[in-house]
């Protein structure tokens, strides 16, 4: 967008025309300027049409066009006919927040997140997350939260944040708790990347954003300058460790950061290690289903007996730690 | 190409599925031979599963890239789920692609997803031309399930009225080297497949 706005270019394109839409998303940035500029067309219209008929919200796409200007008929959607299920985006097969959201639900604890793929959290089958915001606001929301209903909540609270978000918003809640006297336990998901919006690099990282060497963050070292005691690092493949950590942290009378620490599956460096896909062997399959508490999108659990798609399971085992029959093994296994 | 009306595309599926990059094949295409194309996507989604969809419009000149719905003449589904979401935007009577992959989608809510069944047989009974093709299965014959998008993309090679050579030229400039065989392959096998079913299709309607 270009601002300041062109006046004389609006000015002139205005006095050629019998009637002036404003068509913008959102707020309406480009019709106030031009209300504030009173600008006028040779037929004396100042009236401009704008949000007084657009909505503020969504995308304007051309069926929203053609039925709040054109007062046509808007989308016929097949979804009156047949059931149309959405398709909420998921965590990748593999995806390390897996393992922490696994083991967030089994806690039941209260948790604070934040944005970035990890907020996929908030959705089935961890139902993990209880807020998102903005950038930032888990950690302060658990303190806030913490503040008036410790008595509530008790031990039960952490906050949630990536480690690309933490670099960019998350330090000066967390000093903001140890100033206070807090005692909020911050989990910090560290997978060397920024995940969602496509693995651009950031100050944690030790590479600019044109690829060049630069210093990494150190975040053990970040936080005890800034007052955090106690940092510890779970690798949240090992349910077991990831567990132990984050109830550690909780036990303490003080602010504490746990980090979970393995990269992103999706980077070109994960994608280049060697797989090895697994498999739900039939015969050992008791259909508990409780494979599918990890949420991998490589398993099928829509059968009685789930299936693992070979093709898209990066063998991350998150799933036959939760088998109680050893059902789920490497498809590798029975080859040999 | 004065006054050529062109088509519009839409290829809808499943982040990872490589919807942004046949729509990307198919926006060059035409532009290598010789028409104006938009394109536009919604992907923020890509990587995590969710649905994704972009539009593709060429034509001797296109001012927008979203197609309005009912507007669009072929679709592109590599996944028959999302080929149903997105099929109210096709114009009566105009194509549909359709891979036999089947995702079911994540649960939103505690309740069990409930994939509908007979999409394809909906689709033609709304007047839809209706062509199932089972792509993935056919890409991981030829050697990776993952160039399933590249056999759509060769289904709708006759009939987005997009020269062969320029279909070509795109590809061989746009593949990398070491996956361009196969993805060759995979575009030349959907061709052949489009071509049978229509001559079975053709065939039906004579008797
Ligand atoms: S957890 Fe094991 S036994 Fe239970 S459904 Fe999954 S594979 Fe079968
Ligand atoms: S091992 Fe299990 S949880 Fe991990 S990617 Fe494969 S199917 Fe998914």
């Amino acid at each position: 967008m270009t601002f300041p706005l062109p006046r004389k270019l609006i000015e002139s394109f205005c006095d050629g025309v019998q009637r002036i839409y404003v068509i913008e998303e959102l707020e309406p940035f480009i019709e106030e300027q031009l209300r504030i500029w009173n600008v006028k067309n040779p037929y004396g219209v100042s009236e401009i049409t704008g949000k007084n008929s657009l909505p503020n919200m969504f995308e304007l796409t051309p069926d929203v066009l053609r039925r709040t200007l054109l007062h046509g008929d808007g989308t016929t959607s097949f979804e009156k006919e047949i059931s149309i299920p959405p398709r909420p985006p998921v965590l990748c097969p593999g995806c390390p927040h897996s393992g922490v959201y696994f083991v967030l639900h089994k806690l039941k604890l209260t948790a604070t997140g934040d944005i970035g793929c990890y907020t996929l959290g908030a959705l089935p089958p961890f139902n993990a997350l209880d807020t998102t915001f903005c950038m930032g606001a888990g950690i302060a929301n658990a303190f806030g939260i913490e503040k008036v209903k410790r008595h509530v909540l008790g031990k039960k609270l952490v906050a949630v944040i990536g480690d690309s978000t933490f670099l960019h918003s998350g330090i000066a809640p967390l000093i903001d708790i140890v100033f206070n006297k807090g005692i909020t336990t911050v989990i910090l998901m560290d997978n060397s990347t920024t995940g969602m919006t496509g693995h651009q690099q950031h100050p944690g990282m030790g590479k600019t954003i044109r690829n060049a060497d630069t210093y990494a963050i150190n975040y053990e070292e970040l936080l005890h300058a800034i007052g955090i005691r106690h940092v510890s690092v779970f690798d949240p493949y090992d349910l077991e460790e990831t567990e132990a950590a984050i109830k550690q942290a909780l036990a303490l009378e003080e602010p504490a950061v746990v980090i979970s620490r393995r990269p992103c599956v999706m980077l070109e460096s994960e994608r280049a290690k060697p797989h090895h896909p697994y498999e739900v062997i039939d015969e050992l399959c008791e259909e508990c289903d409780l494979c599918l508490k990890i949420g991998c999108p490589a398993i099928d659990g829509s059968t009685p007996i789930p299936r693992i798609s070979a093709e898209r399971c990066i063998g991350c085992d998150l799933c036959a730690k939760l088998c109680h029959f050893e059902a789920i093994k490497p498809i590798a296994e029975r080859l040999n | 190409m004065a006054n050529d009306p062109g088509k519009n595309l839409l290829f809808a599926g499943v982040g990872g599925q490589g919807v942004l990059l046949v729509a990307e094949l198919a926006a060059r295409a035409a532009i290598h031979a010789g028409f104006d194309a938009k394109k536009t996507e919604v992907h923020g989604a890509a990587q995590r599963g969710g649905s994704v969809v972009s539009h593709v419009r060429f034509a001797s000149k296109v001012y927008s890239p979203l197609t309005p719905a009912g507007e669009v003449d072929i679709l592109v589904a590599l996944e028959k789920l999302e080929g149903l979401r997105w099929a109210s935007f096709v114009r009566p009577s105009g194509l549909i692609i359709l891979n036999e992959e089947e995702r079911v989608p994540a649960q939103l809510t505690d309740k069990p997803v409930e994939y509908p069944r007979q999409i394809d047989t909906f689709l033609i009974g709304k007047g839809f031309q209706t062509v199932l093709i089972n792509a993935t299965e056919i890409a991981t014959s030829l050697g990776n399930y993952r160039a399933a998008n590249i056999v759509l993309l060769g289904a709708i090679a006759d009939a987005a009225g997009i020269p062969m050579d320029s279909w070509m030229a795109v590809i061989r400039q746009h593949l990398p080297p070491k996956i361009l065989e196969l993805n060759i392959n995979a575009f030349e096998n959907g061709i052949e497949l489009k071509r049978r079913t229509h001559a079975a299709a053709s065939h039906l309607t004579d008797h």
